[in-house]
């Protein structure tokens, strides 16, 4: 084997992963901004004629296509700001040394395991008007004003598929909160005691900006993730009702389950261009602010 | 070390054995992959005449989804044997991947002898019908068919070719949709079948005082929203409204009668004559309600008798059915689900396969179908069903005339969102003409999008 081949071996073990990255990811990826501008309606790809906007008029002014956004984008910042809010509670919660620290740790990280649909049929039944737990507690409690169509009222669905997904996904936050808590020196919170900084201080001016990047962690996985929403929302409302709880994604699967291939390929264009503007633009935003903090 | 390598090797070793073992046990289960056979095993009954009976016993290859294939085809299929048919059947999965599979083989020319599959659909799934299959219009068994009532329902429509007709026999019992209701509750308030609009409003009102649901809606399925506005919609004459809409030529705002199912649909929740938790019920809760007496009456299918009877045996009598009294007059009729179709395949088989046709179509094998399978028979003359008091209500209607065959699949294109947008009209999202017309813009698009010159 002479130098060169030595030197450069490594990389042609790269190729066969390379070409299956190349073929089931970028091919179909960069593919979608053609198709986007076609009438591609079967899996005849060679047939499929240029369009120009016309997929995306009809998504415009498809029935609900503004509702879908609005839920959207409500879902991401309620389960973003939940998220973030209620994991770090946690976290910096069960980075005490508390008997029942590591019991609470997989209590609160459990949800995270179980499986989406699973959630979806045990909260399904938690949310029932009459016969769901969440309506007979508070009716116990003498709250029977609080007893809600949790998932059958226009108004309220999105902001209870909400919950579900926090209580589902906040203990992901929790461990990356944890672990970001662990990794700050201790010192600095001895140099603080001894200068007289109370808890909130220290929590201010300590924990919050070296936990910073773990925060930024969790925002944007939980931004993405929002803006991506679709399994919760057609385990549990299947949309509903009416389309009162239909999302991007779930626009998206609608239009390919009806064959309109060139659509919802215009669809999940738009969503792709959506989180990768709002990514963009908030992590710009956040790093400056790391840099000032 | 030692200790740990041998705990590693024995791990490694129950993972390998267990897998082999599993293999093992998937290599031979004809379940688990998208299609499966079984043979029929002859018997010594017979009840067939013997005109059908082939001269020398042949092998016939079946082909259908896997749930069409129920205690009616087990019965006929060990009598066929007795008559010298050997039939072979293959299952395909209930899905569309079922459907794909049927469309390749016919696509690769792989066909089977028989074939059983939905009506009606044959061009847009495989091509002109008269390339592929062979016409039923002169068989001995239409002679106990009554070809005006299953047109749009087992026969082809119009296609380019202009090949239109029967090629479908019936195959498995027509269902209809209907009011079905609990007489225990009727007759406990001294009710009788409403004739009008307004003996239905004053029955659901004599069962809202008793503390009973008067309607029962099962919202949450939202397919099952469908029912009522079908009813209404499904008029004598209504076929041909159907085909200018499939054309262009009309529109579902302009559908008189669809619009005024889902003002009943909407006027009855406005009325408090339906369950308060519309939304969240099912399907399931709906049998239950209305097979315990907790509701009155169901708008639904006869299909959901099947469930009855085998979730609540001792209520399977106390369910009726009745046509929905839109106009109070003979205008109101029960649409009717028509049944499967079975084929004949063109092929080296297809004079033997056609003889098993004409075989299970004569009046002593349905007889023997209907004595092990629910529905209602297509055929005239059946005289042995194990139909329930609700099917046979149903029936009675049926035989008087006051049917019509499948007007939901005369429309062409996608529909398939009515329901959601029915859920939309209950919770007043939509009013019934913007029901209409979202049904028209969903139409339009997929109209539009197989390229249908009428809509470009």
């Amino acid at each position: 084997m002479n130098k060169l081949m030595r030197k450069n071996y490594t990389y042609g073990m790269l190729v066969p992963g390379l070409l299956l990255f190349l073929v089931l990811f970028i091919t179909p990826s960069m593919g979608a901004f053609y198709y986007a501008f076609t009438d591609l309606t079967d899996f005849n790809f060679f047939s499929a004629k240029y369009v120009g906007w016309e997929n995306f008029k009809t998504l415009f002014d498809t029935d609900g296509s503004m509702l879908a956004l609005k839920n959207t984008i409500i879902f991401t910042v309620v389960t973003t700001v939940f998220k973030i809010t209620i994991g770090l509670g946690l976290a910096v919660l069960l980075n005490m040394k508390l008997r029942t620290t590591l019991y609470l740790r997989t209590v609160f990280f459990f949800p995270v395991i179980l499986s989406t649909v699973a959630v979806a049929l045990a909260f399904s039944a938690i949310y029932h008007p009459t016969t769901g737990l969440l309506n007979q507690f508070l009716r116990l409690l003498g709250l029977d004003f609080l007893a809600q169509n949790w998932i059958t009222d226009r108004g309220l669905v999105m902001y209870s598929i909400s919950a579900v997904e926090v209580w589902k996904w906040t203990g992901i936050g929790m461990v990356l909160f944890l672990a970001g808590l662990q990794s700050i020196p201790q010192d600095a919170y001895e140099s603080a005691t001894i200068d007289g900084a109370n808890a909130w201080q220290q929590f201010r001016s300590i924990t919050l900006p070296l936990l910073l990047p773990s925060i930024k962690s969790v925002f944007f996985l939980s931004m993405i993730g929002g803006l991506k929403v679709f399994d919760i929302v057609i385990a549990l409302t299947n949309g509903g009702p009416g389309k009162a709880s239909t999302t991007l994604n779930y626009m998206v699967y609608e239009d390919f389950s009806k064959h309109f291939y060139g659509e919802g390929t215009a669809a999940s264009l738009l969503l792709f261009l959506l989180i990768l503007v709002t990514v963009a633009i908030l992590n710009l935003f956040i790093s400056r602010k790391e840099v000032e903090l | 070390m030692r200790g740990l390598l041998s705990k590693r090797v024995g791990l490694m070793s129950a993972i390998v054995a267990m897998m082999l073992i599993l293999a093992a046990c998937g290599g031979n289960n004809n379940a688990a992959s998208p299609s499966t056979s079984d043979s029929a095993k002859p018997t010594a009954s017979s009840t067939a005449s013997a005109s059908n009976q082939p001269a020398e016993r042949v092998k016939l290859k079946v082909l259908g989804h896997a749930s069409w294939f129920k205690s009616g085809w087990d019965a006929v299929a060990k009598d066929a044997a007795a008559h010298g048919f050997d039939l072979e059947v293959e299952k395909v999965p209930d899905t569309d991947a079922g459907n794909d599979l049927i469309k390749t083989r016919f696509a690769t020319k792989d066909t089977p002898d028989i074939l059983l599959f939905f009506p009606g659909s044959i061009f847009s799934n495989m091509g002109p019908p008269a390339d592929y299959f062979v016409k039923q219009e002169d068989q001995p068994w239409m002679d106990n068919f009554d070809k005006s009532a299953w047109v749009r329902a087992l026969d082809e429509k119009e296609n380019v070719n202009g090949d239109r007709g029967f090629y479908a026999a019936p195959y498995w019992g027509s269902n209809v949709s209907a009011v079905l209701y609990n007489k225990k509750v009727f007759e406990s308030l001294n009710l009788q079948i409403p004739k009008t609009y307004a003996d239905f409003l004053a029955v659901c009102e004599a069962i809202k005082k008793a503390g009973k649901i008067p309607v029962y809606y099962s919202g949450k399925d939202s397919w099952t929203l469908q029912l009522l506005p079908f009813d209404a919609a499904s008029k004598k004459g209504y076929g041909e409204l159907a085909d200018k809409i499939n054309k262009n030529q009309a529109k579902f705002t302009q559908y008189d009668n669809m619009k005024k199912g889902i003002e009943t649909l909407v006027d009855l929740k406005n009325k408090g004559f339906i369950n308060k938790t519309f939304l969240s019920d099912t399907y399931d809760n709906a049998e239950k309600a209305l097979a315990t007496g907790e509701a009155g009456m169901y708008h639904m299918g006869t299909w959901m008798m099947s469930d009855i009877v085998t979730k609540f045996q001792d209520n399977v009598n106390d369910i009726g059915a009745f046509i929905m009294p839109f106009d109070g007059d003979d205008t109101d009729i029960l649409p009717v689900f028509a049944p499967y179709g079975m084929f004949v395949p063109k092929g080296k088989n297809q004079d033997a396969a056609q003889k098993f046709v004409n075989y299970f179509e004569s009046i002593e094998t349905q007889n023997l179908y209907f004595e092990n399978e629910g529905g209602i028979p297509a055929l005239n003359g059946v005289t042995k069903t194990k139909l329930t008091p609700a099917e046979l209500d149903a029936k009675t209607l049926v035989d008087a005339g006051r049917k019509f065959a499948n007007w939901q699949y005369g429309f062409d294109y996608d529909l398939s969102n009515f329901g959601v947008y029915l859920q939309d009209a209950l919770v007043g999202n939509k009013t019934p003409d913007q029901v209409l017309a979202a049904m028209d813009k969903d139409f339009a698009k997929d109209a539009k999008t197989k390229k249908d010159p009428n809509f470009q």
